[in-house]
């Protein structure tokens, strides 16, 4: 009857236990997942105008450089309208999330020309939600903005 | 109810006289200093002074009006606009001259070319082809008027120019590296309207003095025969080198001592050290003595008495001053300031920059101060100011007289730009280096304070070339100027198809065939700090003859400069018109 008792107290936590973790666990996930920031943000850049602008402009992280919006909309503007951006994949890592995207543009020698990027993302705390690394402050050498070795040609 | 109507009517006539008077006097306040002037008539505002400004980026020379400090117009000439010069019998005067008002010539860095602008028509006649190898940074007159002097930065040569010509001579300045820079000719000590300083000298000699920023010296070459005879250790990083109207001395800002050298030209040897601002860059002259240095990380112009040899006051600058301009009157200082954090709307993704008036008359009540500032176009170089009654009235009946012209005079009209496909992407993130895809070969390449990387871009003659640039600085630079766009363009005859503005977010690409062997400097045109001028890296095509370098390459073809579109007999000078000694010509 003792052993029984415990049986059920035990179970009682357990399933108390599983509820609260997974509870928690989707209140701490974003609703929106790093890539769809990422597409919904080149989305925003294709479409372009003051409003869509505005919207692409709030996806950017402030944690580490707070760009003016005006230049923001200046930059991303220059983009070609012919530019075609794909998810290939992301990973997350706690506060921090890498989506690498392929950019289609035309290119002078015929065909397209096909660029693979990082691009990184920091979780805003605050509306628990991705916001883009727009500058790339977040960017570390392994991602190319270091120094490397150079990758002969076949010259 | 008599009063009160008598009241009231002397109130409605108070308040009519009120309305008609108030708006006036808001409207007044609301207006600019200029045209707030008392004026007896409505005759349009002439200004007394133009300056022509060497507009850097933009490839055109921009032409303001002084005092009012309006743009009147633009000249376009070509790509990357650095040092303008105006015509005159004599190297003598301020950095001015004494323009006898008839050309002005303006370097162009990323084309290596000069152009000859006809002032009174006011548009480029003529375009000189400098040698190559060479990448020319600056030019400065000759004594005779009829030469000009160049500093070959890319490659540690020196060249003189006849200008009537375009046959030119270089000489080497080893040893390797060598980065000749800013260059000027002491003076006789010839003062305004013929009126001969006490210090003039007739028989004082002439010396072309140049700094070398990779030597930290100041060369010292004699014109007839142009050689090299002396270098003289300054400060470190020597900038800006310009002789002084009285002919006694030769002022260097040591850009990385915070210093500026004083070199007496009778014995060839700094005379004085003086500590300025930190980051010296440029030296103006009045005719009174006084000396103005602009400190680029100081935000500050120097004042210098080179009578007393010692600075005598500074004045704050908003805000990164690189060029200084003085007026004629010797009332005026420009400050020509790189960034304009907070001051303007944007226009892009390039901050504007600024151009800045202060008044320097002494007995001025507004001395010291800023009268004007305005934001201009292009990321401009040095700028010159002359009398503005130099430049003769078309619309009186000239034109139908014959006017100024004596005999046809072409307007050419290069391509600055046009031909290039720039594409913005989002930041590439691959490695730098080079990789062959397809029949291309790709180049990434990461911009940062203060350089590239890779610092060697090696291709073969006939490749496709696309590059793709990053600029990777992280904000707040050393400059603690957010955002600082970065440049990247190969000199000579990929100047017109490379030209890349980096902004910080998204990488810039541009695609070409490499058709002209050679090896061709890389630069940074959008200033962007102190050590911009030292951002460097080299493209190398080779051809059939081998691995390219100064000695091999399409030199001749080069000098031709096909990619400005223009028609045969519209260029002149190149290595067609090398000769070994110009003095016998």
């Amino acid at each position: 009857m003792k052993k029984a008792g415990f049986q059920s107290i035990f179970i009682i936590f357990c399933v108390i236990g599983l509820l609260v973790s997974g509870c928690s666990k989707t209140s701490n996930q974003p609703a929106e997942g790093p890539e769809d920031v990422v597409k919904k943000f080149y989305a925003y850049i294709k479409e372009g105008g003051p409003t869509t602008l505005g919207e692409a402009y709030k996806l950017c992280s402030t944690k580490h450089y707070v760009q003016p919006e005006d230049r923001f909309r200046d930059t991303v503007s220059k983009f070609s309208k012919d530019m075609k951006v794909n998810v290939l994949g992301s990973k997350i890592m706690k506060d921090k999330a890498v989506v690498k995207i392929e950019c289609k543009v035309p290119s002078v020698f015929g065909g397209d020309f096909v660029q693979e990027s990082d691009i990184n993302l920091d979780l805003d705390e605050k509306t628990n939600s991705w916001k883009i690394d727009f500058t790339g402050e977040t960017l570390t050498s392994e991602q190319g903005s270091g120094v490397s070795k150079t990758v002969p040609g076949d010259n | 109810m008599k009063v009160a109507g008598r009241l009231s009517f002397v109130l409605a006539v108070i308040g009519f006289f009120a309305w008609l008077i108030l708006p006036g006097v808001t409207i007044a306040a609301d207006r600019d200093w200029h045209t707030t002037e008392e004026s007896l008539n409505d005759a349009p505002l002439k200004d007394t002074m133009l300056m022509y400004n060497a507009g850097g980026t933009d490839g055109s020379v921009a032409v303001f009006g002084i005092p009012s400090m309006r743009t009147y117009r633009h000249i376009l000439v070509g790509v990357d606009l650095h040092e303008n010069v105006f015509s005159a019998p004599t190297n003598e005067g301020t950095k001015n001259l004494y323009p006898d008002g008839k050309f002005m010539y303006v370097n162009d860095k990323a084309a290596n070319t000069i152009g000859v602008i006809n002032l009174q028509l006011g548009q480029l006649e003529r375009i000189i082809s400098l040698p190559f190898p060479f990448g020319v940074h600056h030019i400065s007159l000759g004594p005779d008027g009829k030469t000009l002097y160049a500093s070959g930065e890319y490659t540690g040569k020196m060249a003189k120019i006849d200008i009537a010509t375009g046959k030119n001579q270089v000489i080497d300045w080893g040893p390797a590296p060598s980065a000749p820079d800013y260059l000027d000719i002491n003076k006789k000590g010839m003062g305004l309207n013929g009126v001969k300083y006490p210090t003039y000298d007739a028989n004082r000699k002439q010396y072309l003095f140049s700094g070398n920023y990779y030597h930290s010296t100041v060369g010292v070459f004699e014109l007839n025969p142009f050689k090299l005879i002396k270098e003289i250790p300054v400060g470190k990083n020597p900038h800006g080198t310009d002789a002084e109207p009285k002919g006694r001395y030769v002022q260097v800002a040591d850009k990385l001592s915070a210093t500026i050298s004083i070199i007496d030209v009778a014995t060839l040897a700094v005379k004085k050290v003086l500590p300025v601002g930190a980051g010296p860059l440029h030296n103006v002259f009045d005719n009174k003595g006084n000396a103005f240095t602009s400190c680029f990380v100081a935000d500050s112009i120097v004042k210098t008495s080179l009578d007393r040899l010692e600075t005598v006051d500074e004045y704050p600058v908003h805000y990164r001053i690189g060029h200084i301009a003085v007026s004629p009157d010797d009332n005026l200082v420009f400050a020509l300031n790189k960034f304009s954090t907070g001051l303007w709307s944007p226009t892009g993704i390039r901050w504007p920059v600024n151009h800045e008036m202060i008044d320097i008359n002494e007995k001025s009540p507004t001395y010291g101060k800023t009268l004007k500032i305005i934001p201009v176009d292009g990321e401009p170089h040095n700028a010159k100011v002359l009398f503005a009654n130099l430049i003769k009235d078309w619309t009186m009946g000239q034109a139908e007289k014959g006017g100024l012209l004596s005999e046809a005079t072409p307007e050419i009209r290069p391509i600055h730009v046009g031909n290039s496909r720039i594409t913005h992407l989002p930041t590439d993130t691959q490695k730098p280096g080079i990789v062959q895809k397809g029949n291309v070969k790709e180049i990434h390449v990461k911009a940062f304070s203060y350089g590239y990387v890779p610092r060697q871009i090696r291709v073969n003659k006939g490749d496709n070339v696309r590059i793709i640039v990053t600029n990777i600085d992280k904000a707040a630079g050393i400059t603690k100027n957010p955002d600082v766009i970065m440049g990247f363009t190969i000199y000579g005859p990929y100047g017109t198809r490379t030209m890349l503005h980096l902004s910080r977010g998204v990488s810039v690409m541009t695609e070409f065939v490499a058709d002209i062997a050679g090896e061709y400097e890389i630069f940074c045109e959008t200033f962007c700090g102190p050590l911009h001028l030292e951002m460097r890296a080299a493209f190398f095509v080779d051809g059939p003859k081998g691995q390219s370098n100064l000695a091999v390459g399409d030199y001749d073809e080069a000098s031709e400069q096909k990619q400005l579109g223009l028609l045969p007999g519209q260029i002149e000078g190149g290595n067609k018109a090398t000769v070994k000694n110009l003095d016998q010509i």
